[in-house]
C-alpha cells in the first residue's frame, strides 16, 4: 500500500522534475555542499528499504532511449542492474574464491558481517525493513538508508531543500566531492565504525588488492547513472575528492586504533612489503626521506593529489599538509608499526585537517585552477619515488584534466604518451558486469611488477617521472 | 680512529706491557663472536684482551703460510693458504673493501651513517674486531683494511703466533692452554660453525662488543639477507686446508652439526632482539621471520593462497621454517620449543619476555646436544634413516621457500655422506639445489623471484620418492 502512495506521489511530481536546477558549486554557503553527518539519534530511527523501494520509480530506461530530463533520468535502476558492477557484489560472495577464502578463514561468506559489510547492506547498527532485499550493494548503499527519505525525496518541495534537511532524514549527499569521497571510501578504502574493514587475513586468502580510489575516475567508469556534470564539478571531484579521501583513509587509521584492532597489516601499503627484492632496487635508492627503514608506511597513493590540491588551496596549505605527513611518519619511526597512541593522534589531526581542507576547497571555484593543478600533477617533485599506486593515482587525474580542459595544443602527442601510461599503470578499470576483476588480476600485479623491475638501471617510478616531465613539456 | 702503522705497533706493545702487568676484564674475542653457550665461562677467555696482528704476520715475509704454491705436507698445512684466501676467497678477503662501494654507500645513507668503514655496525663483521672502535689499538690498521682475514676465525694471535710454530709443542698444549692465549680452534665442525655464524646469523653483545646483528632497518637500507646454510656455504668457501676425520658422512655430518650450531645462534639472537625490546629495539624484529614471506610481489594465481596456509592465519608472520630440520637430527624437546616460538611469533605484537625465554630455553636444548655430540661415528645407517625422513617431510617443504630449500640442500648434504650412491640421482639433487637459488651471477633479484611452490615441490616430491 505505502508503495503505491510512494508511485502515485511520483508520478504526480514529474512534471517538476523539468525544472532545471543544476547544482553551482562555486558559491560558498552553497545549500549543496554536504554538511557535516546527520545526528547520531536519527540514525536508530532509520532503517534500510532495499531496492524494490526505488526500483518502481527508476526503472526507466534499458534498452530504450531514456527520456530526457535536466535533473535525473529515473534510468538509474536499470543502469546499475544492468551495467553496474556494484549490482554483483553480492553474488560474488558466492564464486570460487570467495569459497576458498570461507575455508580458510573459518567462515560462511554470505553470512558474515565481515564480508556482507562491504558487499550488501548490512549494517552493525541499521536494521533492514521486513522485505528490505539486503543482499545488493544497491541505491541506498551509497544514497543512505531510505525510511527517512524514500516518501520525502517525491514531494515537489524538495528541490529547494537544504542538505542539512536531507541529511537529517538520511539521505547522503554524494553530489559533492566531499560526500561522495566519504561514501566510496567508507568500502573502497574501509569504515570502522560501520565495520567495513577488510582484513589482512583475507588478502592472503585472496581477496583482491583494493586498488587506490581516485574520485573522478571511478565516477566516470561506474558507469554513471546521473547527467554529465560540468568541468567545474569534475574539477571538484579530483582535488576536493582527493583531500577527502585522505582524510577518510587518515580517520580509518586513527579509528582501527581507537578500535584496539590496530596494526592489522592491511592498514598498510601493499607494495611496502610485497615487493620481491632486487639487486638494482629502487626502494634502496630513493631511500628513506630521513626516517627508520623498513617502517611499513600506511596507504601512499593518497598524497600526491592532495598534495596539488593543498597547493591549488595556497596559503599554508602545502605546508600544513607536510607537517600532517611528518608527524604520522614520526609516530611510524618509534616502533615496527609505529607506537599506537601516537599514530592516532597524528592520523586524527591528519584527518581533521584534510577534511577542513577539502571543504574550504569545494567552497571555492576549481575551474580556473584546474590548469595549475594539470601543470602541478605534471611537475610533481617527487615523481620518480611514486610506487605504482601512487603513480596510478597521477596518471588518471592527468588523464582526466587532459579531457576537461579540452587541451589541443601538441594533443596528438600528449594522447599518445597518455596511452603509454594506460598500459603501464593500466589505467583502465574493470568497470560493469561484463568484464571480471579477477580476470584482469593477473595482469594488473604484473604490471605491478614491471614497474618494479629495473630496466636499464631505470626503475619503473623514473620511467614514469620521465613521462611525467614529457607531458610538462608538451602541456607548457 | 685511524693510526699510522708505527703509532699501532707503538700503541700494541704499550698495550702488551699493560697486558702483562694489569689484567682487567675484557673480552676474549671467541666467547664474543660465537653465541655463548651455558658452559662455565673460561676466566682466562674471560680476563684478557688480545691484539691482533694481521694476514700480513700469517703471509707475509715470515712466509709460513704464504707460499706461491701448496705443499702436501705431512701435516696437512698447505703453507700457501694466504693466498688461497687472498685471491680465491674474494668474500672474505674483499669483505672490507665491500664497504667502500655503491651499494654499501646507499645503505649507509639510508641509515645516516656518514662513513661505514668507520661505523662499528659494519665493522663488526666486515674485519676482524675488537671490543671497541673507539680504541683501535689491538687492530693495526693493515689487519682492519685487510677484512674477514686469519684471526677472524683463528683468533688474535699476537700472543701465540711464536707459539705455533713449535708444532710438536703446540699440539702438545691442552685445548683450553691454546685457547688461553687467543686461539680459535676450527678443526673441528661445531668450533668451526661457531665461529661463522657469529658473522652469518649474528650474535647478541657481550663484554663490550657490539651486537653483530644485520636487523631488519639494515636490510631495508639495503643489505643482503643473511640466509645461512653452514653446509653449502662451507662448500662453496675455497678450502685452505685439507679436512681431518674426512671420510665416511663428513658431508652429512657437516650440515648436521651446522643446522645445530646456526639454530643455536639464531635463538639466541632472537632472545637478544626480544630482550631488546623493553629498552627500545625494534619490536616485533622482522629479519628474525621468513623474509620472503612478505617480500614477494603480489601474484595470481598465487602459490602461497593455493597451500592454504596449513597450521597458519592466513597472512601472519611465519617464523622458523628455517631452522625446523633440527628437530630431525636431535630430540623432540626442541621441536616442541620451536613449535611453541613459532605460535608466539605469530601475533603481530608477540610478547617479548615469552618469546626471550623460549629463546633462551632452545638454545639451551641445543647447547647440551652439541656438548654430547660430535657425529663423528655417524653411520650409513643413521644417515639413511634421516633420508627416510626429509623423503617424508613433503608437507614441510610445501610451506614456503624456506623450508623448501632447506629440504633440498638436507637432501643434497646427507646424501654426499653416504659411501655408495647413484651418481644419476645425485646429479639430479645437484640440479634442484641450484634450480632453488636465485642468487647467482646473473641475478637479478635477492628473493625467489621464480619460485613457484607448486612446480618446485613436484620435482623435490619425485626426488624423495626415490629416497624413501
Amino acid at each position: 500500500m505505502k508503495q503505491m502512495i510512494v508511485v502515485l506521489i511520483g508520478v504526480a511530481t514529474l512534471p517538476l522534475l523539468l525544472v532545471s536546477t543544476e547544482p553551482s558549486y562555486s558559491a560558498p554557503g552553497n545549500p549543496n555542499l554536504a554538511s557535516p553527518t546527520a545526528p547520531a539519534q536519527l540514525q536508530n530511527d532509520m532503517r534500510w528499504l532495499g531496492v524494490e523501494s526505488c526500483r518502481p520509480c527508476h526503472k526507466e530506461g534499458g534498452d530504450e532511449a531514456p527520456k530526457k530530463h535536466d535533473r535525473i533520468q529515473l534510468t538509474e535502476y536499470t543502469i546499475w542492474s544492468t551495467k553496474d558492477k556494484h549490482s554483483q557484489a553480492f553474488a560474488v560472495l558466492d564464486n570460487d574464491r570467495s569459497k576458498r577464502m570461507g575455508e580458510m578463514l573459518g567462515l560462511d561468506p554470505k553470512t558474515d558481517p565481515a564480508c556482507l559489510s562491504c558487499h550488501s547492506l548490512s549494517h552493525p547498527t541499521i536494521p533492514t525493513s521486513d522485505d528490505a532485499k539486503m543482499d545488493e550493494v544497491s541505491c541506498e548503499a551509497c544514497h543512505g538508508p531510505a525510511s527517512g527519505y524514500g516518501l520525502e525525496h517525491t514531494v515537489s518541495d524538495w528541490q529547494s531543500r537544504g542538505w542539512d534537511e536531507r541529511e537529517a532524514l538520511g539521505m547522503k549527499n554524494v553530489f559533492d566531492a566531499v560526500g561522495r569521497a566519504k561514501q566510496c571510501a567508507s568500502c573502497h578504502v574501509g569504515n570502522v565504525a560501520e565495520g567495513k574493514v577488510l582484513l589482512h587475513s583475507f588478502y592472503a586468502a585472496g581477496h583482491p588488492p583494493l586498488p587506490g580510489l581516485e574520485i573522478d575516475t571511478f565516477s566516470q567508469a561506474m558507469p554513471r547513472h546521473w547527467n554529465p556534470r560540468s568541468v567545474e564539478h569534475r574539477g571538484q571531484l579530483i582535488f576536493v575528492g582527493a583531500l577527502a579521501t585522505l582524510a577518510e583513509s587518515m580517520t580509518f587509521v586513527a579509528d582501527s586504533v581507537a578500535a584496539g584492532s590496530w596494526p592489522d597489516y592491511a592498514s598498510f601499503d601493499c607494495a611496502s612489503c610485497h615487493h620481491d627484492l632486487r639487486i638494482d632496487s629502487w626502494r634502496r635508492a630513493r631511500g628513506y626521506a630521513g626516517g627508520v627503514p623498513g617502517r611499513p608506511q600506511p596507504r601512499t597513493w593518497v598524497n600526491p593529489i592532495a598534495s596539488v590540491a593543498a597547493e591549488l588551496l595556497g596559503g599554508r596549505a602545502p605546508q600544513r599538509l607536510a607537517t600532517m605527513q611528518k608527524n604520522l611518519r614520526e609516530a611510524l619511526d618509534l616502533r615496527p608499526f609505529g607506537e599506537p597512541q601516537a599514530v592516532r593522534t597524528a592520523a586524527q589531526g591528519f584527518a581533521e585537517w584534510a577534511h577542513g581542507a577539502a571543504r574550504e576547497l569545494a567552497g571555492r571555484e576549481i575551474e580556473p585552477l584546474m590548469e595549475q593543478g594539470l601543470a602541478a600533477l605534471c611537475n610533481l617533485e617527487d615523481a620518480d619515488r611514486l610506487d605504482f599506486d601512487s603513480a596510478r593515482q597521477v596518471a588518471w587525474a592527468i588523464d582526466s584534466l587532459v579531457k576537461l580542459l579540452d587541451v589541443s595544443q601538441k594533443r596528438g602527442e600528449i594522447d599518445a604518451v597518455l596511452k603509454q601510461l594506460a598500459g603501464t599503470l593500466r589505467l583502465e578499470l574493470p568497470a560493469g558486469r561484463d568484464v571480471s576483476i579477477l580476470d584482469r588480476l593477473p595482469g594488473n600485479l604484473n604490471a605491478i611488477s614491471l614497474y618494479e623491475d629495473a630496466v636499464d638501471g631505470e626503475a619503473g617510478s623514473a620511467r614514469f617521472a620521465k613521462q611525467l616531465q614529457r607531458l610538462a613539456e608538451l602541456l607548457d | 680512529m685511524k693510526l699510522s702503522l708505527f703509532s699501532a705497533a707503538l700503541l700494541s706493545l704499550g698495550c702488551l706491557i699493560a697486558l702483562g702487568l694489569m689484567p682487567f676484564s675484557g673480552v676474549s674475542f671467541s666467547e664474543a663472536r660465537t653465541a655463548a653457550p651455558p658452559s662455565t665461562p673460561d676466566p682466562h677467555l674471560q680476563d684478557a684482551l688480545f691484539t691482533y696482528t694481521g694476514p700480513g704476520k700469517c703471509g707475509g715475509a715470515a712466509g709460513c703460510h704464504g707460499r706461491a704454491t701448496a705443499l702436501d705436507a705431512e701435516d696437512d698445512i698447505f703453507s700457501n693458504e694466504y693466498w688461497t684466501w687472498l685471491v680465491d676467497d674474494k668474500r672474505h678477503s674483499e669483505s672490507f673493501a665491500t664497504l667502500s662501494n655503491e651499494r654499501s654507500l646507499e645503505i649507509a645513507r639510508n641509515l645516516g651513517i656518514k662513513d661505514p668503514t668507520q661505523d662499528e655496525r659494519c665493522l663488526t663483521c666486515h674485519t676482524i674486531s675488537v671490543a671497541d672502535y673507539q680504541d683501535d689499538e689491538h687492530v693495526p690498521e693493515v689487519a682492519f683494511a685487510s677484512g674477514v682475514s686469519c684471526e677472524a676465525c683463528h683468533g688474535p694471535a699476537e700472543d701465540w703466533i711464536r707459539e705455533h710454530h713449535n708444532r710438536e709443542e703446540w699440539r702438545s698444549m691442552s685445548r683450553e692452554g691454546r685457547e688461553a692465549l687467543g686461539f680459535m680452534h676450527t678443526e673441528d665442525i661445531v668450533s668451526r660453525a661457531r665461529s661463522c655464524v657469529g658473522c652469518h646469523v649474528g650474535a647478541a653483545p657481550k663484554d663490550g662488543v657490539v651486537a653483530l646483528d644485520a636487523n631488519h632497518e639494515i636490510m631495508a637500507a639495503g643489505h643482503p639477507r643473511l640466509d645461512y646454510e653452514f653446509r653449502e656455504f662451507h662448500s662453496r668457501m675455497p678450502s685452505h686446508w685439507r679436512e681431518r676425520g674426512g671420510g665416511e658422512g663428513l658431508e652429512a655430518r657437516i650440515w648436521a652439526i651446522g643446522q645445530v650450531v646456526t639454530a643455536e645462534a639464531a635463538l639466541d639472537l632472537l632472545r637478544h632482539r626480544a630482550e631488546s625490546a623493553a629498552t627500545g629495539g625494534a619490536w616485533p624484529e622482522f629479519a628474525d621471520y621468513d623474509c620472503f614471506a612478505c617480500h614477494h610481489d603480489l601474484r595470481d594465481p598465487s602459490w602461497q593462497q593455493g597451500r592454504k596456509y596449513p597450521g597458519r592465519t592466513p597472512g601472519a608472520l611465519p617464523w622458523g621454517d628455517w631452522y625446523q630440520l633440527v628437530a630431525l637430527i636431535i630430540d623432540r624437546d626442541v621441536k616442541a620449543t620451536l613449535a611453541e616460538l613459532e605460535t608466539a611469533l605469530a601475533a603481530v605484537y608477540p610478547d617479548a619476555g615469552e618469546v626471550a625465554r623460549l629463546a633462551t630455553r632452545g638454545r639451551d636444548q641445543l647447547a647440551r646436544w652439541l656438548e654430547k655430540n660430535t657425529l663423528e661415528d655417524l653411520n650409513e645407517e643413521t644417515m639413511r634413516g634421516w633420508l627416510r625422513e626429509l623423503a617424508s617431510l613433503g608437507d614441510y617443504a610445501m610451506r614456503s621457500w624456506d623450508s623448501a630449500r632447506q629440504l633440498t640442500l638436507a637432501v643434497n648434504a646427507v646424501y654426499l655422506g653416504l659411501p655408495s650412491r647413484d651418481d644419476a640421482l645425485a646429479a639430479e639433487i645437484a640440479e634442484l639445489v641450484k634450480a632453488s637459488a636465485f642468487d647467482g651471477d646473473e641475478a637479478e633479484h635477492e628473493s625467489p623471484y621464480e619460485y613457484n611452490g607448486d612446480s618446485y615441490n613436484e620435482k623435490l616430491a619425485k626426488i624423495l620418492e626415490r629416497l624413501r
